[in-house]
């Protein structure tokens, strides 16, 4: 009879079955003790559901008391809505030019019902809010490659960003144009057209509330190829502000939202080229936009 | 004896557990394109039963779109208009969402080959309005344009904007004919 192999009586193949039980129970109370603790977390793949919203925390900083006001009926209880017309809101002090940083935490980044009367002018950039699904066509008139000047005559399905708010009659506009014409256009030239255009818009549809939208930041890499520095970026930003001062239009600095702490397009947000977003900025920029409007 | 019995058992559910998590796991995560060559060498002479999303996730394996995202049908008719979604059987769609590069993937199946025929003008329409586009905005990125693939296998139509339009249409050859 072979020698069977045991060790006090019990048998080999019992001891190492019990060994190996053990093993597998240590390593699942390492992964439920890791997991408990947050330090193993099931990959945040788009963080959306179907309509887009995001049931994550967190902190927005929000500029205030910046440019000229027109009051929203969403940005307090108490707002009064009988004069919509920028024209007739005042001003802010010159005093009061340096704006103001408070920081604020936002529960729910964005609710796209909040949106949902809306319409958003912009270039290639805002297509990406009708691609990621955030909103549907109707909301967004975007083009790949549109400019100040060229939004005032292009049409996109048969209309022109005008006639489409005509139609439309938007709560709000969002306006960011400017991020195409950098490299040729200039950028006193392109705030004369952004300046027709809002005309244009307050003309035919006047009940709607206009935000004219800083052009975001580029990276590093992006601005050292030199065709968008942020140098031209920051200067046209600076006479976008001074003509919605000027013209009674809420100014949205989202540049300075999207900016590392060396003032380039932040990595978090950056699409490879650095210079289109991540959805992470659309995220971050709807969050920016209704926070905004509704601190005021 | 009852000891013998219970530890060869007990031994035997471990070897049994563990052979079968090995044998997962190279199976679910076997890459889509392993499966597309899988599918072209060995299913050739008939037409595979891959979904149009089985399709789109091999070629984006093989060639990535960047920050790629599936368009829902209101994108896809707002995208290829005048296409008759009610003669589509399924379809996947991708484009690159931030709207920085032309890059696109789409995979129809329609009720039938005539279906599929008729859907070719709007998809290239499509085609011609991004040239349109994109043809002063990248012009380092024209060239995926110009080599874009649109084909129609019997009841399957697709369209193909990608760094490399050939590696893309093998594998999609691989699973449609």
């Amino acid at each position: 009879m072979p020698k069977k192999h045991r060790v006090d009586g019990i048998s080999l193949s019992i001891v190492i079955l019990n060994i190996l039980i053990v093993i597998v129970l240590i390593v699942l109370i390492v992964l439920i003790y890791l997991y408990m603790t947050g330090k193993l977390e099931p990959t945040d793949v788009a963080n959306m559901d179907q309509n887009g919203t995001v049931a994550q925390i967190t902190t927005t900083k929000v500029t205030t008391g910046e440019a000229i006001e027109m009051e929203d009926p969403d940005a307090t209880a108490d707002t009064d809505t009988e004069d919509p017309d920028p024209e007739t809101e005042d001003t802010t002090d010159e005093t009061e030019e340096e704006p103001e940083e408070e920081e604020i935490v936002a529960v729910d980044p964005y609710d796209l019902d909040f949106f949902e009367a809306d319409l958003f002018i912009g270039d290639s950039i805002y297509t990406g809010l009708v691609n990621y699904g955030f909103f549907e066509p109707k909301n967004v008139f975007a083009q790949v490659g549109l400019n100040p000047e060229s939004a005032n005559t292009k049409t996109y399905d048969g209309y022109t960003a005008v006639s489409k708010a005509e139609e439309m009659k938007p709560k709000r506009i969002y306006i960011m144009l400017g991020s195409n014409g950098l490299a040729y256009m200039g950028n006193t030239h392109m705030t004369e057209q952004m300046h027709i255009l809002v005309q244009s818009l307050r003309e035919v549809s006047p009940d709607s509330y206009i935000y004219v939208v800083s052009i975001p930041p580029v990276t590093k890499v992006h601005d050292s190829e030199g065709k968008e520095t942020m140098a031209m970026i920051n200067g046209y930003n600076k006479l976008l502000k001074e003509m919605c001062e000027n013209d009674g239009i809420v100014f949205l600095d989202l540049c300075s939202q999207l900016e590392d702490s060396a003032g380039y397009l932040s990595a978090d947000y950056a699409e490879a080229d650095g210079m289109h977003f991540l959805v992470q900025g659309y995220r971050h920029m709807l969050s920016f936009f209704q926070t905004s409007i509704q601190i005021r | 004896m009852k000891k013998k019995i219970l530890s060869t058992l007990l031994v035997c559910a471990l070897v049994c557990g563990a052979a079968a998590c090995s044998g997962g796991t190279p199976a679910s995560t076997t890459t889509a394109a392993a499966t597309t060559a899988a599918t072209a060498e060995a299913n050739s002479a008939s037409v595979s039963n891959a979904s149009a999303e089985d399709i789109t996730a091999a070629v984006l394996e093989a060639t990535p779109i960047n920050s790629a995202f599936a368009q829902n049908e209101a994108m896809m008719e707002n995208n290829f208009d005048g296409i008759d979604v009610s003669k589509i059987k399924e379809f996947s769609y991708y484009v690159c969402a931030s709207g920085a590069y032309p890059d696109e993937i789409a995979v129809f199946r329609f009720d039938s080959s005539d279906s599929a025929a008729s859907a070719v003008a709007a998809v290239s329409d499509r085609l011609e309005y991004q040239k349109k586009t994109y043809k002063d905005y990248t012009p380092d990125e024209y060239y995926k344009l110009e080599g874009a693939i649109i084909a129609q296998s019997g009841e399957w139509l697709y369209y193909i904007v990608t760094s490399d339009n050939s590696k893309a249409e093998t594998i999609v050859k691989g699973f449609i004919g």
